[in-house]
């Protein structure tokens, strides 16, 4: 039998000769079961092997050498330190050893929080793949519904939508109930902290003499938004994660938009207009104020599972 | 003042909206014609499962695939839209999937009423810059209805008297002739000038219709009009379907027969025409005509040439109901002709009976705005090999059975047999009714097909 799985297309052979006056016929039954043809190549598998260089990868070499280089450094100089107290006085030397035993548990519980953090940002995209593979008629991911439960914990006007999707009988319903419940509650109060991250912004770029300094006060801002958002999705705001989160962002196409760029220009030429003289001239800053809110939808779109729906 | 705030708000939002549509979304109207049993459902489901499984990164479709790695481009996603404010049914992809796929799998049911559906492609976009833009989202509309009605379209630019006659000169041939005995004496029975009774006009119809039956299930014939009196449709039968051919020339006496029978015609031709044909069977981009040539070449020289006439008649009318109303330009961009159950020939008699296809059904371009495929849209059978000198034979399970049986398609001719060759010497077969393959019922792998891919990379070339 032809072990062919029944999805490409077939390279053409020449026909073979059959007698003319050969009609068509249903033989005999022959030994054999049912028709199974193969499942056609996961073509994601190469995509997978990557990410399995882990999450030291969003550091890059460059990270890892310069973490290796502040370790290395640090270690080295407490061990002189210490060296250098034993001899003065056992006793300074003991208080100097726990001096450092200290400072490296914390940085070793710091790490450890950098690594859940990361390890939790990894569960994220493991349900994103799942919500995106999970076929319309399929009973939807427990993970999914654990990740809603989380979101409901955190945001209690969230419950009544979460509990409606624990009903839901199939994926289709519970990425309607996604769609229609929880995604819009969640949306509010994302749109609620960019505006307030907005104020914020709006206000310094008035208040501050330095563009520089807006610069960095934008930046300050702008990463606290993050974390915001982020612990509102249940995504634990390390270092190490808001760095992949901004490498996401600037990836992402929800920050440049093609039309809505264009509709987004219009806006804010017209905005910046009248809202710049009430804000003493401070050039930019409604500007700046929108794109909080728009920073604040993009992290948002980043930390959920269903950003395969969109 | 707040109301007011929240109107522009709304507003802008809108414009906004239609302005990405405008820049990001492209619309196709996918007509996928066949006549009735052609397999226009079975087609439609394994699209969609097929398309949903590539967007899942499932190499489903293998032709399609390397198209657009050819050209750098790339399907982020698909999904299936949501249902919208529609009147029509919609058509339930998932359902059909269970009929394929539960534990005692069918195919589904003959489509009684229009369903429609539609589907989004996630494109991802090409050059330097693409990465920074949104993908472009491409939408297939999908129609999905009785292939009986499709046999109504010709219908549209006749009247009474010219349907009645080259219908009744067709049911005077072979091997029409055969089974229109008993209505052709009826016909006989009646006065040209009979007046207008009621009960006369419903034994013609009763007897018309049943003899349409016949011819379909008796002979496997499919160029049967009006479609209407095969599949009613959800309005079932009214009134207004209570007409046969009847012969005469010139305008007919008033109160007479054929002057009910004309008027009746012409209230199905209309309420044809605005119940289903203006809104949904105009103005396509892309079509697909579905063919099954091996059971018209099984079933004779009748059903063979049956089947080319209706091909060739639905082509015309398609061609002409998608032109424009002022410089007559067609809309159609892309025009495929299809012969389905490609999965009972033998892989060595493919390219045989492709070439057939091509010769039955004629109009192809080399590619350019028509083509040909042979196609399974579920492949429901396995090669087999034969002994050396044997006919070659696929390995398929009867509908109904539990083991596999070899079925051989016989000679299957280069190019169309002319009449009377000694080819269509051979008796009438009817071809098996095969169980559908052993399929995930979520269809999580889309469904094994042949050619599906081929046939999309081609439809959609332009489109991607």
């Amino acid at each position: 039998m032809s072990t062919d799985p029944g999805w490409a297309d077939e390279p053409s052979r020449p026909t073979k000769t059959v007698d003319p006056s050969l009609g068509p016929a249903l033989l005999e039954p022959e030994a054999g079961g049912l028709i199974r043809h193969g499942a056609p190549v996961d073509l994601a598998v190469p995509q997978a092997r990557a990410k399995g260089a882990g999450w030291l990868a969003s550091f890059g070499t460059f990270g890892a050498a310069a973490g290796l280089l502040v370790l290395g450094s640090f270690g080295l100089g407490l061990g002189l330190m210490l060296d250098d107290l034993f001899a003065a006085s056992p006793v300074l030397g003991w208080l100097g050893a726990a001096l450092g035993a200290g400072v490296g548990g914390l940085m070793l519980v710091a790490l450890g929080r950098e690594w859940r953090a990361l390890r939790r940002l990894d569960a994220l995209d493991a349900l994103a793949e799942a919500v995106r593979e999970t076929p319309d008629g399929a009973r939807p991911p427990a993970a999914l519904l654990r990740w809603a439960e989380g979101v409901a914990r955190r945001l209690p006007e969230a419950a009544a939508a979460v509990a409606e999707l624990h009903r839901a009988g199939s994926m289709a319903e519970a990425r309607g109930l996604l769609a229609t419940g929880l995604l819009p509650v969640l949306d509010a109060r994302v749109k609620a902290m960019g505006r307030q991250a907005a104020a914020q912004v709006f206000l310094t770029a008035a208040v501050l003499p330095s563009p520089a300094l807006d610069a960095g006060a934008m930046a300050l801002i702008g990463l606290r938004l993050m974390r915001q958002v982020a612990v509102l999705h249940g995504v634990r705001p390390g270092a190490a994660v808001l760095w992949r989160l901004l490498r996401r962002l600037a990836l992402s196409a929800g920050l440049t938009a093609g039309a809505d760029l264009v509709a987004e220009a219009g806006v804010e030429q017209f905005v910046e207009g009248h809202a710049a003289k009430l804000a003493g001239g401070a050039a930019g800053a409604a500007v700046a104020a929108r794109r909080m809110l728009r920073l604040a939808g993009a992290t948002a779109e980043c930390c959920r599972p269903t950003r395969a729906l969109r | 003042m707040a109301a007011g705030i929240e109107q522009i708000g709304h507003g802008i939002a809108r414009l906004t909206s239609e302005a990405e549509r405008a820049f990001n979304e492209t619309t196709l109207r996918v007509a996928i014609t066949g006549l009735s049993r052609s397999g226009k459902t079975v087609f439609i489901t394994s699209m969609i499962a097929n398309l949903l499984a590539l967007g899942r990164g499932r190499d489903a479709l293998p032709a399609l695939r390397r198209q657009l790695a050819a050209t750098g481009t790339r399907i982020e996603a698909v999904r299936l839209e949501p249902a919208g404010t529609q009147a029509l049914d919609w058509f339930d992809a998932a359902d059909k999937l269970r009929d394929l796929a539960g534990a005692d799998p069918h195919w589904p049911p003959r489509t009684s009423d229009l369903a429609t559906v539609s589907l989004t492609l996630v494109v991802a976009r090409r050059g330097r810059f693409g990465r920074w833009l949104p993908p472009r989202r491409v939408r297939l509309e999908l129609l999905d209805y009785p292939g009986e009605w499709l046999l109504d379209l010709p219908l549209l630019d006749e009247d009474h008297a010219a349907w009645s006659a080259h219908t009744l000169a067709l049911l005077r041939q072979p091997p029409r002739a055969a089974l229109a005995g008993e209505f052709l004496a009826f016909l006989a029975s009646l006065d040209a000038a009979a007046p207008a009774e009621e009960a006369v006009a419903r034994r013609g119809f009763m007897l018309y219709r049943d003899l349409l039956v016949a011819l379909r299930d008796r002979l496997g014939l499919r160029w049967l009009q009006p479609g209407r009196f095969l599949v009613p449709g959800p309005k079932g039968e009214s009134p207004m379907m209570w007409f046969f051919p009847l012969p005469g020339s010139g305008a007919p006496a008033p109160g007479s027969l054929r002057e009910l029978l004309a008027r009746r015609f012409d209230a199905y031709r209309d309420d044809m025409r605005r119940s289903y044909f203006d809104p949904w069977f105009a103005r396509f981009d892309r079509q697909v005509v579905l063919v099954d040539a091996l059971g018209a070449l099984c079933a004779g020289e009748g059903a063979f040439e049956d089947a080319r006439q209706a091909v060739a008649q639905i082509a015309r009318a398609y061609d002409a109901r998608s032109r424009s109303r002022w410089f007559r330009l067609s809309t159609l961009k892309r025009v495929a002709f299809v012969a389905t159950k490609a999965d009972y020939v033998p892989e060595a008699q493919r390219p045989a009976f492709e070439s057939l296809f091509r010769g039955m059904v004629g109009g192809g371009d080399g590619g350019r705005a028509a083509n040909h495929f042979t196609l399974a849209a579920l492949r429901c059978t396995e090669e087999g090999g034969s002994p050396a000198g044997e006919a070659p034979v696929v390995y398929g399970v009867p509908l109904g059975e539990a083991r596999r049986r070899p079925f051989r398609p016989g000679h299957v001719p280069a190019a169309p047999p002319a009449p009377g060759d000694p080819f269509w010497q051979r008796p009438y077969f009817a071809l098996p009714v095969f169980r559908p393959p052993v399929v995930d019922p979520e269809g999580r792998e889309g469904l094994p097909n042949l050619g599906m891919d081929r046939l999309l990379a081609w439809l959609l070339e332009d489109a991607l």
